[in-house]
């Protein structure tokens, strides 16, 4: 009868273990570092070296540091966007697409416009043809879902693959570059239609980094993005939606008005951070463009708890994972993939660990006899 | 109850039995003592712990402390198999039985051993007649009414020959005559010899089949009476701890039609949905009008196109203060005056996972009086706050703030919030769904107040619940509610426990069309 042989049980929690909710994140690091550390040792290297790669060496020097924002700003955005849309469970898993699509609208601009004339209008132009590339891509599960009730966790995701084949169309065929060698990108963007780095705004601090002005749209958006969540009453009714869509319901607050903000907010978060990219560090549009914030943005979501500074915080650690990742194949050889193995350990543990949240482990084996007993005695002598 | 001695002759009896779940203390040191062939209530109000303690019993929960002894004999508190085989039968308030096999196979699939073919079935046959039950072994379970899905559980417990029936609850989904014919045969099964512990908190019934009664007040025993010398007053007091209050009703005179149906019919959209049929009534200003029935008859589908959750075809035919509303959304509604408290309170009424101050905002950012809550389309959270408090105030919402979770309010106090924040909107009518459903007799007697009064300043109020009993001590007129159609109304004065009965069946006009019904729908128990 009792099939439980180390006398563990789960039992649910009367109310959700807050501390557990924050808590998760810290275990989830620490265990993906446990894991980190067996994984090194199993290849036969050293785990401080592997360790000193992976975190330390990234922000030894300025550049680093400029790297790791380089990767967080457009990650985190996209993230902040997402967070949206899960909040009102809407399942957008497509922001990969509406990333790369972003990418391609930005880039209509970008090789149209004379080089001669970069005008001050021509970026942003190119923001709001990426934004709204983002959010029409975005608008076709909207659409499907709410006129047709198709889930849009497999619309989004599957156009994001008629995305990637639209970036190959455009780039090998109408986009080529003419002098570009056959290689399937457009040609280099001209100086305005890029994102002037921080340096040239007399922030010499930056002198000789990478790092651009369009970090300040990511600071910008962070207590923008509080700011609608927890204190706006269209947040609010998402919310509700997300929670208990009866509730909405009864309330009156639409849910197709849910479906439609949530994927396009995401699609245009995520439309502006394909835009960042090809006017920031590729400077051009390439076939092989995926730089994958679309995905790693659903981690830092979670690994963020959905809360725009915990969303902050876990694209600054995702970005460092990314950058520490390259340095643990130049340094210590150590395979490429190791940089999704570690992001997808981070959120398999923060899965794992959030059972704690709703159940707490009671038990119930020897312990729980020996109370019984403690009370009533004689019962040993019947049983 | 150290003084009776009758320990050595009794049936069952628990000494000192405790129970304790995160935050709660659900039996404490409780004794209890049951004779062969007793019939036994166990009363007290929702939460008082009856529940769990049925369930020790029965073996589904087992206690942090305590002893049980059988036939004047320690044993283990085991499980439910083993309790079932010591003689003990069950019949939860929840049924659990499969709806897409039969009744026979429903009832084989709880035997330990193989009966031959056709033994368990001829076996239900004669169990049912001699009870004066109505069951068919070959009939599917879906297609029974919640009254013979009862007799189900019933004759499955007998099926063990068991010397303790244990009920929990039995009454709370039947019609007035379902319930006599359960109390019938429970005291042909107690003149039998089998004890029987019946749990509930309706004090007629327990008077009219119980020898004795174990009162249980926040976990604990308070009391152990003889029902001879009882009175259902006396009862009542013993269970809440104070004596009840009685309502007061204000002199009043029914005003202009405020809310009113007219033709109303609907497909369902699937399988589960009543299709409602003609339904047609006015609720006036000053007066509670009450529909009665058994859940699932529509009630459902009648709320929905009242709030405006479901629209259906012609505005006209929901007309709030003689305006056509049937085309409007359920915000649009309430700022033409409707308010309405759903019975789901937990996912419907309130979002659990939200403060209660979120919940207030999520209807009360419509009200055509007051403040506005929200300020460019931002929250004003202090606002919001002050309102929230004062709703906890003033209905006495016992709550650690305002900040608190909607889930971590007990379900009386969560209605209490509920219905303060819809009377706060000052509605023009206000729609109700059992409104004192899972609350404890206090709050319900302060809820049931509250609805008087609003109707006394002159509000039309529609009440809709299973619970006959506060139908006829609250409302002006009484209909009911059956197969998807609406029976006229009748004055409360003039309305009998029978009539309403026979009604709940669906006999309310010439023509009971069951022919026209398709298969699935529910019926009533005879």
């Amino acid at each position: 009868m009792n099939a439980n042989p180390w006398g563990l049980k789960l039992q649910p929690r009367v109310q959700p273990s807050n501390s557990a909710r924050l808590l998760g994140p810290l275990f989830a690091v620490a265990l993906t570092t446990v894991f980190l550390v067996a994984i090194v040792i199993v290849q036969g290297k050293s785990a401080a070296e592997a360790v000193y790669a992976l975190i330390v060496s990234p922000l030894s020097d300025l550049s680093g540091i400029a790297e790791v924002l380089i990767k967080t700003a457009p990650l985190c955005l996209t993230a902040l966007g997402l967070a949206f849309a899960f909040r009102a469970n809407v399942n957008n898993i497509g922001a990969e697409g509406q990333l790369t699509m972003g990418g391609i609208g930005a880039a209509a601009v970008a090789i149209h416009v004379d080089p001669g004339a970069s005008a001050g209008w021509v970026l942003p132009a190119m923001m709001v043809a990426g934004t709204a590339a983002g959010m029409a891509w975005a608008a076709i599960p909207a659409l499907l879902r709410t006129r047709l009730n198709v889930s849009e966790t497999l619309t989004s995701l599957m156009l994001t693959y008629v995305a990637v084949q639209m970036l190959i169309w455009i780039t090998s065929g109408p986009w080529r570059d003419p002098g570009g060698m056959n290689i399937p990108e457009t040609k280099l963007f001209p100086t305005g239609a890029l994102f002037p780095p921080l340096s040239a705004f007399g922030w010499s601090f930056w002198d000789g980094t990478r790092l651009n002005i369009s970090v300040l749209i990511t600071l910008l958006a962070i207590p923008l993005a509080w700011l609608v969540i927890y204190r706006s009453y269209i947040g609010f009714r998402m919310s509700v939606g997300g929670y208990s869509a009866r509730a909405a319901s009864y309330a009156g607050f639409s849910a197709k008005e849910t479906v439609w903000l949530s994927l396009l907010v995401s699609g245009a978060c995520a439309g502006l951070t394909g835009v960042i990219e090809v006017a920031g560090p590729m400077g051009q549009l390439q076939a092989g463009w995926m730089p994958g914030y679309g995905f790693v943005g659903i981690i830092a979501c979670f690994l963020g708890r959905l809360n725009p500074l915990g969303i902050a915080l876990s694209s600054v650690l995702l970005a460092l994972i990314d950058v520490g990742g390259s340095n643990l194949q130049m340094q210590l050889g150590m395979p490429s993939a190791m940089t999704q193995v570690l992001q997808g350990l981070l959120l398999m543990t923060l899965l794992s660990f959030d059972v704690f949240t709703r159940y707490k482990i009671v038990w119930n084996g020897a312990a729980g006899k020996k109370h019984v007993a403690k009370v009533s005695p004689n019962l040993e002598t019947v049983a | 109850m150290p003084s009776r001695s009758q320990a050595a002759s009794s049936l069952l009896e628990l000494k000192g039995v405790g129970k304790r779940y995160p935050g709660v203390v659900a039996n404490e040191a409780i004794n209890l003592c049951v004779m062969p062939g007793q019939t036994h209530a166990v009363v007290g109000e929702n939460g008082a712990g009856k529940s769990t303690l049925m369930k020790i019993i029965y073996g589904a929960v087992k206690p942090d402390e305590g002893v049980m002894l059988w036939e004047g004999k320690e044993v283990d508190f085991a499980s439910p198999a083993e309790t079932r085989q010591r003689g003990i039968g069950m019949v939860f308030q929840h049924f659990s039985l499969f709806e897409t096999i039969t009744v026979a196979e429903n009832i084989e699939l709880c035997l330990q051993q193989k009966f031959p073919k056709g033994e368990v079935a001829a076996r239900i046959v004669t169990l049912a007649k001699r009870y004066g039950m109505s069951v068919d072994p070959k009939q599917r379970v879906g297609a029974l009414s919640v009254g013979e899905r009862q007799q189900v559980e019933i004759i499955r417990s007998l099926m063990l020959n068991p010397r303790l029936l244990i009920l929990d609850e039995p009454t709370a989904v039947l019609s007035p005559q379902a319930v006599q014919a359960l109390l019938a045969t429970l005291r042909q099964l107690a003149q039998e010899g089998k004890a029987i512990l019946y749990i509930s908190h309706k004090l007629d019934e327990i008077k009219a089949l119980c020898d004795c009664a174990t009162v249980l007040r926040n976990g604990r025993v308070v009391g152990h009476v003889e029902m001879d010398s009882t009175s259902p007053n006396q009862l009542a007091s013993l269970m809440t701890g104070h004596q009840l209050p009685s309502y007061t009703r204000r002199a009043k005179s029914p005003g202009k039609v405020v809310l009113s149906v007219k033709e109303l019919n609907t497909t369902p959209r699937h399988l589960d949905e009543m299709p409602l049929q003609d339904i047609d009534f006015e609720v006036c200003a000053g007066e509670i009008v009450g529909i009665a029935g058994i859940s699932g008859n529509g009630q459902g589908e009648l709320l929905d196109v009242l709030s405006g959750e479901r629209y259906v075809h012609g505005s006209d035919v929901v007309q709030l203060m003689g305006k056509p509303v049937g085309g409007l959304s359920p915000r649009q509604r309430r700022r033409h005056g409707l308010a309405y408290v759903p019975e789901e309170r937990l996912g419907h009424g309130a979002v659990p996972e939200m403060s209660l101050e979120d919940n207030l905002l999520l209807t009360s950012n419509d009200q055509r009086s007051t403040l506005p809550l929200t300020r460019w389309g931002l929250i004003r959270t202090d606002e919001v706050r002050n309102r929230t408090r004062a709703i906890v105030n003033s209905f006495r919402v016992k709550a650690a703030g305002s900040e608190s979770l909607a889930s971590s309010l007990s379900g009386g106090n969560l209605q209490k919030f509920i219905v303060g924040r819809e009377l706060a909107q000052q509605p023009n009518v206000l729609v109700v769904a059992q409104p004192t459903w899972g609350v404890d007799i206090a709050a319900a007697m302060f809820l049931r107040q509250q609805l008087l009064d609003l109707a006394a300043n002159g509000q039309g109020v529609l009440v809709i619940s299973e619970d006959l009993d506060e139908l006829m001590q609250i409302c002006d007129r009484i209909m009911v509610m059956a197969k998807g159609r609406l029976s006229p109304s009748l004055l409360t004065e003039e309305a009998t426990a029978e009539q309403i009965g026979l009604w709940m069946a669906g006999l309310f006009d010439g023509h009971h069309d069951s022919a026209v019904q398709p298969s699935t729908t529910m019926g009533v128990a005879a």
